[in-house]
């Protein structure tokens, strides 16, 4: 049984008094492709930051490794985060540095590889998510596809061990999409590497998820935790039948 | 452990061992991809590799790039998998040859200027009937954001307006007093700090930073809008973004920079009168009587007329640099900077304009 590299206990999520969710409890396996669902408003994406460290939850803890996040200090919190890539719904590229240069930013920070090396990663990451030649070109020369693309590259630098996906599928065609998942398998497959997604795109999260929580945007919690593909032939709540249901437009 | 390679008649063969996680040895690779180059045969062997990571497969996916004919032997299916993805999709982008040609290059230099010039253009007759469909109640009218320009372009931007003022006042009369000095005339301080700050100084100083202040914040603010696509839901929806976007900012500007020079005019004499008093031993009411006798109606009103211009160059590029602004975060920035820029330039050169035609005309 592969050990846990993600835990929630008793989360707690909210803005002032808006509380979004309440007593959530989840485990993420080293290797899964982890799937966060709901619908819009449900507080998949404040879940995300809260995994991520950009918001800190009102009440309960986050074990990533084993370590308590919101309980480290900075300095731990920082090499914690060291080992997790995070693609944004926009990629979030920083567009005054070319491609490569955005690709080349984790390492130069935070590895001490010489430059020749830091070139020769760039190259690879650049042609894994199929951008081979365009490391000079600026994220404005990019279409939104390749925005992400690029994005995951910059993830993927310092072959991080959790990669987080901010709805991946978001803003891109069926044929870019379908591209983008297997992309994401052969990323989980061949390097080992544990996968975060947030999505409500039914045929990528049967696709890819192996594991996944839904969050129920009404009763404010995690209402089912299992594999997608289950919940398609066996809904365990109505909410969730009835998710299934209209997003594949039955 | 690490990367051996050898060379012999014509079939090279590499062999990748023990922990290669972080092989970071540039000159051990480029020696390695010297040697197969004149091979023609490679084999690369991992049978002894225990750990690798992207450093290992950026070695391998640089050999099967470089290299023909290269045969994997004994590769961990995770590192056989990564380098032949990499490998998979072979897209190269169409990148337009620069035109070295230097006609070529001043064409298109100044057809960018052209068109720069018809942006602007364009920008001033939009603005302008955008203010004639406000004059005859057409234009849509936010009252939240005409309260909230005024509100900002006016109150809000008193203090720092004042502060830079009362400086000038001060800097001024100290320069000038230690030349007056020379022959007893410091009492004239008051006359010189009156005439400069009421005639053009305090306009002058009110601009500089309201262009620093408003005309930056405007350019990002509508930058930001243009980077959000909010421009162009008002461009669907049929409204002028010139009723909605400019209008409240540049009328509000117009307004209040005429007082905000009176209040500029006001800080920099009080700044005056405290060199004055404080290290040339000239009495306040001595100082008040002088500052007086050198103030003059004309002089005032020229002022105040130059604070109600600047007020509208600083809108007018703030405004245009905003609407006409890139996509990203940068641009934002680049169109800040040259509200800012273009902004002082023009209005230096509105003053030199201005004080020539008033002087010509005999005003």
């Amino acid at each position: 049984m592969s050990e846990t590299i993600i835990r929630g206990e008793n989360l707690e999520i909210a803005y002032g008094e808006n509380v979004l969710l309440r007593d959530g409890n989840f485990a993420v396996k080293r290797g899964d492709i982890f799937i966060i669902m709901g619908g819009s408003g449900s507080g998949k994406s404040s879940l995300l930051k809260t995994l991520i460290g950009l918001k800190e939850p009102k009440a309960g803890r986050v074990f990533i490794r084993d370590e308590d996040f919101y309980q480290s200090d900075e300095a731990k919190r920082r090499q914690i985060m060291q080992g997790c890539g995070v693609l944004y719904q926009s990629g979030a590229l920083f567009s005054s540095m070319t491609i490569g240069e955005n690709a080349a930013l984790p390492l130069q920070q935070y590895s001490t590889y010489s430059p020749e090396t830091i070139a020769e990663l760039v190259e690879l990451k650049l042609a894994l998510v199929g951008l081979q030649g365009y490391r000079d070109f600026y994220p404005d020369e990019l279409s939104g596809g390749m925005k992400k693309r690029a994005s995951l590259a910059r993830a993927l630098a310092l072959d991080p061990d959790i990669l987080y996906f901010d709805e991946p599928s978001s803003g891109l065609d069926p044929v870019s999409s379908r591209l983008q998942d297997e992309l994401i398998l052969e990323i989980n497959a061949n390097q080992g590497t544990t996968i975060v997604v947030i999505s409500h795109d039914v045929d990528s999260i049967l696709t890819i998820g192996n594991n996944a929580i839904y969050l129920d945007g009404n009763a404010k919690q995690i209402t089912a935790a299992g594999s997608p593909q289950e919940w398609l032939r066996n809904p365990p709540n109505a909410a969730l039948a009835d998710f299934f249901k209209r997003r594949r437009g039955e | 452990m690490g990367l051996k390679f050898c060379n012999k008649d014509k079939t090279a063969l590499v062999e990748l061992e023990g922990d290669m996680r972080r092989f970071d040895n540039p000159k051990l690779a480029q020696r390695m991809l010297a040697c197969l180059r004149s091979s023609e045969k490679v084999e690369v062997r991992a049978a002894n590799l225990t750990d690798w990571d992207s450093t290992t497969a950026a070695i391998v996916y640089k050999i099967m790039r470089k290299v023909k004919g290269v045969k994997l032997v004994d590769f961990p299916q995770g590192l056989a998998n990564t380098v032949h993805l990499a490998l998979k999709i072979d897209r190269k982008p169409y990148i337009a040859k620069p035109d070295d040609d230097f006609f070529a290059n001043l064409g298109e230099d100044l057809i960018e200027r052209w068109q720069g010039l018809r942006r602007a253009l364009v920008f001033m007759r939009r603005t302008a009937v955008s203010f004639w469909r406000l004059l005859s109640a057409r234009a849509v009218i936010r009252s939240a954001d005409w309260i909230e320009a005024l509100a900002d372009n006016g109150y809000r931007a008193l203090g720092i307006v004042m502060l830079a003022s009362f400086m000038t006042g001060l800097i001024l009369a100290f320069v000038g007093a230690l030349q007056l000095r020379l022959f007893g005339a410091q009492v004239y301080i008051a006359s010189l700090v009156t005439i400069a700050m009421v005639r053009i100084m305090g306009a002058i100083m009110m601009g500089i930073i309201m262009a620093g202040r408003t005309g930056a914040q405007m350019a990002a603010v509508i930058g930001s809008m243009k980077v959000n696509e909010e421009l162009d839901a008002l461009q669907t929806f049929g409204l002028e973004a010139g009723d909605i976007v400019v209008m409240p900012r540049l009328v509000s500007l117009a307004l209040s920079c005429p007082f905000l020079t009176i209040f500029a005019d006001l800080a920099g004499i009080v700044g005056g009168m405290l060199a004055a008093v404080a290290m040339f031993d000239i009495s306040p009411a001595q100082y008040l009587l002088y500052a007086k006798q050198a103030f003059a109606m004309r002089d005032f009103i020229i002022g105040v007329v130059h604070g109600g211009i600047y007020g509208i160059i600083i809108a007018a590029c703030g405004c245009y640099f905003g609407i006409n602004c890139g996509r990203d975060a940068r641009s934002v920035g680049d169109a800040a900077t040259k509200a800012v820029v273009s902004a002082i330039v023009i209005m230096i050169v509105a003053t030199g304009a201005l004080t020539w035609i008033i002087e010509g005309i005999g005003i």
